[in-house]
């Protein structure tokens, strides 16, 4: 009777939670005018296509990682002494923790609208059995996980058994890829939960607000650490290589015996068995299939663990620490830095926003240190100084827009307020503007370790600035008309990746351009391509600032 | 509708033949009232009758579909900023930013407003000590219960002195000692004689305590309006506001029918 009754509720469950990810009612939007049934159709539209959009971003790293192991671009990229199959191990490993990496933060992501849309909580008080109500969260959870978790499942055995002209070894991805999505659905929630009882509930004050950004920090540290590994791709390889060679083997097996390397090696040794030689793991096949089943054990674990885990985390409610004391000042701020400030203390508390701070500056600190403490043998500093900023503008560009979302939620009570569309645009572009200016700092600080010339830098990164306002005003004009005719647009990764495409991209192309401008130009003198660059930048702002605050001016929003 | 700015002259609110309509359903047909400076007026009716609709109307939040409205003199519609200036709203659901506590969210809603820093942190200690709100002003609202959230809601109102009041059901959620309190609070504030409040309620007696006129509206539009003296002479038996509510919206039999029907359902 149980699995019937979980499906229905499960459906029923599942068409609420659309709703409330693309109206967002229950966090405050006005319930949108129209027919429910066009309403529901539409919200599993907008739903699918931003389904689509991420699984095709996913989609595409599965194409791009598993094209490193065709054999134009192994003989390319890998060590000449490092025996193929450790190539395509160390290849496959990076490809499993980058899927990794991503589907859980895709899930921190797809969390919040699980939790705000409190389908769990209204079961718990029907006369319906608890297992029923685990049932029915686990699988809106595996649902809204589903089409990226499709795409690794299936596309990368494909793509591997393709490239590798093997279907077996195809196969022998499947446990890696299982592995993936579990622990990436289990990291999801045990990250949730921590973020519910540590950081949603935190007090206000400056002591508690600096503890929940540590929190935070030391939350995303292992999405960095992911990130980092692939940043240091290159000298993995060269480890590998040296391991392979001069030894030990016994580093080498331990290597290969640890997570993800020890799925990695099994397409490798599938599509090459003669190769198992290289593999120093004691107990040859049986050692590797041994440590492959320890890991898989782990695994059903988790999976154990998440049939009753995302109920439990859809039911906690943040403890409430009060401490409060009225006499404590209320401090009054100009309307765009409330705004800037509303938005901090909002991500503080909110994963899915604070990820949206924390990625700049942490992909700016990883290459910061990388530039500043890794063997650069003829590589320019100077030069990947600037690339480390240009990514820091141009994930601020990308990001930015996805703090519109913020408004969303009380907008029916925010609404009621006199803010004016200038007051919102300038505290939104300060917002990005802050965080690109923090970014590029971290990159300035770290590179002035090794790199004395700081004054083309400097020029480089204040002649970015302009372009990275221009993108942000012309993004948020965009959203802000679009909210004007139609409703508050949410721009987020699960219901509004349309909008967040639909802007991110024209804005990528208003900062990126002066980038391109200045590597273009580079070669004939940096000051001078710093001269075009600040001037083609400057030259957006102008363009783009009157237009747009021009527009929205001292209207309400 | 007609749009423009009309001269300020003093009365915090005139609606006049306010028509709300979503897709092909008419919520508010043809309203008019006034709330007159010094005045507390109620908006009595059923649930669907039209009351948030109209409220929401007046915020800005829901496009009129006919008619006016000015609040102090402003259109609502047109010139936004200038009208919402001079209102305090507190909607019927408290869905506030959870992640902020009652602090922040005053702080934010204050530098929103343009407030004085003095004059707020004055204010705001003295609701949060009047509320009891103290030991939970630096709570994320997220672990609030709703009657907390409720005062914050109301405390943010307050906090600028607007001219205009917009209580959308202010006392959901309240304890008795926060009902009492809520009720000294709007009868303080009005008795300057120059602002106003606007107070929807499907509850007669809190109408009947609070208001100082009321109008009964049903299906969008407004059946009666004026003090309850005036509703107990225009209506045939007159009797307590409840009886005048069921008596003009033709309820009093229907309601004896449908508990008849319950009663025999049951035994």
């Amino acid at each position: 009777m149980t699995a019937p009754k979980a499906r229905s509720l499960y459906r029923a469950g599942w068409k609420e939670l659309i709703f409330q990810a693309t109206y967002a009612v229950r966090s405050g939007n006005p319930t949108p005018d129209g027919d429910p049934a066009t309403l529901s159709s539409r919200a599993r539209t907008r739903v699918a296509l931003s389904q689509v959009a991420a699984s095709t971003f996913l989609g595409l790293i599965v194409l791009g990682g598993v094209s490193l192991l065709t054999p134009s671009l192994e003989s390319f990229l890998s060590p000449a002494a490092l025996p193929p199959t450790l190539y395509i191990t160390a290849v496959l490993g990076a490809l499993f923790v980058v899927q990794l990496g991503l589907l859980w933060w895709l899930g921190l992501q797809f969390l919040p609208t699980f939790l705000s849309s409190a389908i769990v909580p209204v079961l718990r008080t029907l006369p319906v059995p608890a297992s029923t109500v685990d049932r029915v969260a686990l699988l809106l959870l595996v649902r809204l996980f589903d089409l990226p978790s499709l795409t690794c499942l299936v596309l990368t055995p494909l793509a591997v058994g393709y490239v590798l002209s093997n279907p077996w070894a195809g196969l022998a991805v499947v446990p890696a890829e299982l592995t993936v999505v579990v622990l990436a659905m289990a990291f999801a929630v045990a990250t949730g939960r921590f973020f519910v009882r540590n950081v949603q509930g935190s007090p206000g004050g400056h002591r508690a607000t600096v503890l929940r950004w540590a929190y935070l920090v030391a939350w995303g540290l292992p999405a960095f650490a992911l990130f980092g590994f692939v940043a240091i791709a290159p000298r993995f390889l060269a480890l590998l290589t040296g391991l392979s060679t001069n030894g030990p083997a016994s580093g080498l097996g331990a290597l290969l015996s640890v997570y993800p390397f020890n799925f990695a090696i099994l397409p490798a040794l599938v599509a090459d068995p003669g190769s198992a030689g290289v593999v120093p793991v004691a107990g040859g096949w049986a050692g590797i299939a041994a440590v492959a089943v320890v890991y898989f054990a782990l695994v059903v674990l988790a999976g154990r663990w998440l049939l009753t885990a995302p109920g439990e985390l859809a039911a906690l409610t943040p403890p409430g620490r009060a401490r409060g004391s009225a006499v404590a000042p209320v401090r009054v701020r100009a309307a765009p830095l409330a705004i800037v400030v509303k938005d901090f203390r909002l991500a503080s508390r909110t994963p899915a926003f604070a990820f949206l701070v924390l990625i700049p500056l942490g992909d700016a600190t990883l290459l910061g240190l990388y530039t500043a403490f890794s063997p650069l043998g003829t590589a320019d500093p100077a030069a990947l100084a600037e690339a480390a900023v240009a990514s820091a503008a141009l994930l601020a560009t990308f990001f930015g827009p996805a703090f519109f979302a913020i408004e969303v939620m009380s907008y029916s009570y925010s609404r009621s307020l006199p803010m004016t569309g200038r007051s919102l645009l300038i505290g939104k572009t300060s917002l990005i503007l802050f965080l690109y200016g923090v970014a590029a700092s971290v990159v300035l600080l770290l590179t002035l370790l090794r790199f004395f010339q700081p004054l083309e830098f400097v020029g480089f990164l204040l002649a970015e600035v302009p372009a990275v306002a221009a993108a942000a005003l012309f993004q948020l004009g965009i959203l802000l008309a679009v909210a004007r005719r139609r409703g508050l647009p949410l721009v987020n990764l699960y219901t509004g990746a349309f909008w967040l495409f639909a802007v991110s991209i024209p804005g990528l192309f208003v900062s990126g351009t002066p980038l391109a401008l200045y590597v273009l130009l580079s070669g004939s003198g940096a000051w001078s391509a710093l001269g075009v660059m600040g001037a083609f930048s400057l030259a957006e702002l102008a363009i783009v600032a009157p237009v747009v605050l021009g527009s929205f001016g001292g209207s309400a929003t | 509708m007609s749009g423009g700015r009309l001269p300020d002259d003093g009365v915090p609110l005139v609606v006049d033949h306010l028509e709300v309509r979503y897709g092909a359903r008419t919520a508010v047909a043809s309203v008019s009232f006034r709330v007159a400076p010094g005045e507390i007026f109620g908006l009595l009716g059923s649930n669907g009758a039209g009351k948030t609709s109209t409220i929401k109307s007046v915020v800005g939040l829901v496009p009129r579909s006919g008619g006016t409205i000015r609040v102090f003199g402003a259109d609502p519609a047109t010139d936004a900023v200038r009208a919402r200036a001079s209102i305090g709203y507190v909607p019927e659901s408290t869905l506030l930013y959870d992640a902020l506590t009652p602090r922040e969210f005053l702080e934010y809603v204050s530098g929103v407003r343009g407030l004085d820093e003095r004059r707020v942190a004055a204010r705001a200690a003295a609701f949060a000590k009047a509320f009891r709100l103290e030991e939970e002003f630096d709570t994320p609202i997220v672990a609030l219960s709703n009657g907390t959230r409720q005062k914050v809601v109301v405390v943010a109102a307050l906090l600028h002195e607007p001219g205009l009041l917009l209580f959308d059901e202010p006392f959901n959620h309240l304890d008795p000692r926060s009902v009492r309190l809520l009720k000294e609070i709007l009868r303080e504030y009005v008795a300057g004689g120059h602002r106003g409040i606007l107070f929807s309620t499907h509850t007669t007696e809190l109408a009947e305590q609070v208001c100082d006129r009321v109008a009964i509206v049903e299906s969008g539009r407004l059946l009666a309006e004026g003090t309850v003296p005036e509703l107990r002479a225009q209506v045939v038996g007159g009797g307590t506001l409840e009886q005048i509510f069921l008596r003009l919206t033709d309820e009093e039999e229907g309601i004896r029918t449908a508990a008849r029907s319950v009663r025999s359902d049951t035994e």
